[in-house]
């Protein structure tokens, strides 16, 4: 067992559970802060203190297991207004994301994005390399950002790195990639109405009917 | 040739903006034999150095470049950071001497950068022109293919190589009236001009709120190379080129003097690619015409 405090009120838990289990554990219902439970969409984004220590750490609640004398506390939401832009009317260069970002100019290199990361970015070099003109090393850096927004939080310069990066990554892709084939050819068949009638008849199932095919579904091997 | 191997700090608007810059810095280092390691994952390096002397979080930028430049040097057996960049290299050399002189702030630098080795101020933190200078001009002069006769030049220094001046300080040479990009041009056979305006200010970041300043004083350093009929004004520093030719485009072409980096004219005498603009290179030749060695 492991004694863990969720703000501020200590809870005695299996060890092995995860951050996200224990809380449930405990009693608490998520209503939200609680997503994929798989480590995929950055909704459970955690900070939390151990004993005996400074730092200050952040994961997802879905994927730390708890520790003895874990201080926790989740932030349900990151405050944020996503700029916009038009990627159509944009160059592939890192001049472009900084005009949409001019904060990312006041990086200090302190690194304590990178420390926040619960996906092990190096989210510091990636701003980094914005400014040295690597957009390739930018987007390469940054390709397992969930958004979760812990960077942005701890960043003394306010920079919201999630945002920075998924400009990036959509002007990379844009630009810099060649089209997938598979892909231009699905689009394709999507907007020829290919499967159309399958979704309707879908639309259109009664619930029992549908949860019976659901159980049938093929799954992936 | 000389063969040796040195830290190199690029810098971002060196990289983003004037990459003629560096090609042709990389075009003489060639012909001299001197290969430039860039420092791996340099950051930015703060642009303006902090005149708090407490204010240590303005210079992690700094400090990160040098524990990288530390890091790399330690591999390859160097201790020498060379930068091209009159204000990365104001910014870092000056950093590195508060980290060298101040004990306290190193120790407090590397108490809060507790992701990566402790900096140990043993880095010599020197511009391209003092690297240039401590190889020997004479060697220039030994690999140059095209003699520079009959050229004029303006050397400029601006500020960031100039000041703030203290013993083993930041200036490349005395503060009041440098002459080492003189040597230089001159061991290239060029003619240096009588330039008094080569240590002032251009105006620096006013170019981005109040482009008038820039614009006053910019005439005055064009005005200066021009009444000496200088062909060309040789700059140093990213910053100062962008303020220079924003001058430049405010006055009369007759008035105008063209401006390009002293990369670029060195290049043209090794015989190297100078990364000028075509009219510009074409001008030169004309000037020096006839004096090709080779």
């Amino acid at each position: 067992m492991a004694t863990i405090y969720i703000m501020g009120k200590a809870y005695r838990v299996p060890n092995t559970l995860t951050i996200m289990k224990a809380i449930e554990y405990v009693g608490y219902r998520f209503i939200r802060s609680c997503g994929c439970r798989g480590g995929f969409c950055g909704a459970c984004t955690t900070f939390y203190r151990v004993k005996n220590n400074y730092k200050l750490h952040v994961d997802l609640a879905c994927q730390k297991r708890v520790e003895d004398g874990m201080y926790i506390v989740q932030l349900p939401f990151i405050p944020a207004e996503k700029p916009k832009w038009e990627l159509d009317k944009m160059k592939p260069t890192t001049d472009e994301v900084i005009r949409v970002f001019p904060e990312i100019t006041r990086c200090l290199s302190c690194n304590v994005c990178t420390q926040a990361c619960p996906q092990d970015i190096e989210v510091m070099r990636a701003i980094q390399a914005l400014r040295r003109g690597d957009l390739q090393d930018a987007v390469n850096l940054t390709f397992d950002c969930i958004s979760c927004g812990a960077c942005s939080i701890r960043c003394p310069a306010e920079i919201t790195q999630y945002q920075v990066f998924q400009l990036t990554r959509r002007l990379y892709g844009k630009y810099e990639t060649t089209p997938a084939k598979h892909l231009m050819e699905r689009v394709k068949e999507i907007e020829e109405g290919s499967f159309h009638d399958e979704v309707s008849k879908l639309i259109d199932m009664d619930v029992e009917e549908l949860k019976e095919l659901y159980k049938k579904r093929e799954i992936e091997k | 040739m000389i063969a040796m191997e040195v830290l190199y700090y690029p810098g971002c608007s060196l990289r983003n903006t004037y990459p003629e810059f560096e090609k042709s810095t990389y075009e003489i280092c060639g012909k001299l034999g001197i290969e430039l390691v860039e420092i791996p994952e340099w950051s930015c390096c703060g642009v303006v150095p902090s005149l708090a002397t407490d204010n240590v979080m303005r210079h992690l930028g700094a400090v990160r470049s040098l524990i990288n430049a530390q890091e790399k040097g330690r591999e390859i057996g160097t201790n020498v950071v060379t930068i091209l960049c009159s204000m990365c290299y104001n910014v870092l050399k000056r950093v590195n001497l508060i980290l060298k002189e101040e004990p306290d702030m190193l120790e407090n630098v590397n108490n809060f950068i507790d992701d990566q080795p402790n900096y140990v101020p043993e880095l010599r933190v020197i511009h391209f022109l003092t690297l240039l200078k401590e190889i020997g001009f004479e060697k220039l002069e030994e690999k140059a293919k095209k003699s520079l006769e009959n050229l004029k030049v303006a050397p400029y220094y601006g500020c960031a190589l100039l000041r703030p001046n203290r013993p083993e300080g930041v200036s490349i040479d005395n503060p009041d009236n440098p002459v080492l990009i003189e040597s230089l041009v001159r061991s290239l056979g060029a003619d240096p001009v009588h330039f008094p305006f080569k240590g002032e200010c251009c105006g620096n970041y006013h170019i981005v709120l109040e482009p008038g300043i820039v614009e006053m004083r910019t005439r005055k350093i064009i005005s200066s190379a021009k009444s000496e009929k200088a062909d060309l004004i040789l700059s140093p520093c990213p910053l100062c080129t962008y303020n220079l030719g924003h001058g430049n485009e405010r006055l009369d072409k007759s008035e105008q003097v063209p401006v390009v980096f002293f990369t670029q004219l060195l290049a043209l005498a090794l015989g190297a690619k100078s990364y000028l603009p075509t009219e510009i290179e074409d001008q030169i030749l004309k000037k020096i015409g006839g004096k090709k060695s080779d």
